[in-house]
């Protein structure tokens, strides 16, 4: 009884909506916070030290979560153009879906690679 | 012989009473400031649907139990409801294909009246507002306006919609913009563009192609799902928009 709110239990195309939706905020977000490291330029020391910080593992782990969140909502974006202008697509749709959440993940998997590696042995 | 007698047993499963559980989200204007979750316990059949669960509760145990049904039979889409977090039918839902445990509330992105009644009157306008009707000048005399064959399947589909709502209100984005005319609107709009006795093509499209129409789309596909009479909702509005996009003179 106490379960006041429930969810609606849609298919595959409805959590792909809602993590475009989320992914498409993220990205904002960081763009907002982009322009804010890049605006301290005309003080060297300053932005020197801001992109330092980059350098610890959570924002490296938080970049790997950003290069996820863009390649989601770059081939999710794909696949709704898809839908929208041939009309065979349609049909496939949950299974291009699938293909595309997991090149995001592979793509991710390889990136995140080369992001948090320089953590382990070092940039230079 | 044996495949007969596992027929007889299933039959007889059939009629086994069964112990139904329902959750249902209950509101009464003129007592509660918001819904709450009231449950029931009723015997059935698997056979039986889930309008006969909700009969069952109005009739033997909470007569003030609201919620709407006419034919009872899926035609007349009196009765969309969430059933276990999906928009359904509740009269062609049968106890075997829901399960003994329900949780039934309320179509969203429409204003509850009380308990499963919403106010229908924004989505009737909304179907309104598509001309959802034959518009022709020319007079056809004492004949048919006749159509071919194939002309009459392009907008087949979309000839079954009965405006039970459970696709429009299915729609996340029909949940959060009250501005969207929605998927049931744009099925009816579709029925009369893709009709080659229809005049009043260049209009609608027009009405479509307002901010209000068919690119509040985000393809989330509920409403496909929802459709209890099988319309491919989704591919009708991605006809509808591709139509704007090529076919406008």
């Amino acid at each position: 009884m106490s379960k006041s709110s429930t969810i609606y239990k849609g298919k595959t195309g409805q959590w792909a909506f809602i993590l475009h939706r989320v992914t498409g905020f993220l990205v904002f977000l960081f763009i907002l916070l982009h322009i804010i490291d890049v605006s301290t330029l005309n003080d060297p020391t300053v932005y020197n030290a801001i992109h330092q910080l980059y350098g610890n593992i959570f924002l490296r782990l938080f970049e790997v979560g950003l290069l996820f969140a863009l390649l989601y909502h770059a081939l999710n974006g794909l696949r709704v153009i898809m839908i929208d202008l041939w009309p065979g697509v349609i049909k496939n749709e949950k299974a291009l879906f699938q293909f595309m959440l997991s090149l995001a993940i592979v793509l991710t998997l390889v990136g995140g690679y080369f992001i948090v590696k320089p953590f382990f042995v070092g940039v230079h | 012989m044996e495949t007969a007698e596992a027929g007889a047993q299933a039959q007889d499963a059939m009629m086994q009473e069964v112990e139904v559980h329902l959750r249902i989200k209950r509101f009464d204007p003129d007592v509660d400031k918001r819904p709450h979750w009231e449950e029931y316990f009723v015997k059935l059949k698997p056979s039986d649907t889930v309008l006969t669960a909700l009969h069952t509760v109005k009739w033997t145990i909470d007569g003030t139990l609201s919620f709407r049904r006419s034919c009872a039979h899926g035609v007349c889409g009196s009765d969309a409801m969430m059933i276990n977090g999906v928009n359904r039918l509740g009269c062609v839902n049968l106890i075997s294909d829901v399960g003994t445990s329900l949780v039934i509330e309320p179509v969203r992105g429409l204003p509850v009246i009380k308990d499963l009644v919403v106010d229908m009157e924004p989505f009737f306008a909304q179907y309104r507002s598509v001309m959802p009707y034959l518009i022709n000048a020319d007079d056809p005399g004492y004949t048919e306006r006749r159509q071919s064959p194939e002309d009459r399947a392009r907008f087949d589909d979309t000839t079954k919609c009965i405006l039970c709502g459970a696709c429009s209100t299915s729609c996340p984005v029909y949940w959060a913009n009250d501005q969207y005319v929605g998927p049931a609107a744009i099925v009816n709009a579709h029925r009369f563009i893709f009709d080659s006795r229809d005049q009043a093509r260049a209009e609608r499209l027009e009405i479509m192609n307002q901010k209000s129409g068919v690119w509040r789309c985000r393809t989330a596909f509920n409403c496909t799902d929802a459709c209890p009479r099988g319309i491919k909702v989704t591919e009708a509005i991605e006809e509808v928009k591709r139509a704007i996009l090529y076919d406008r003179s």
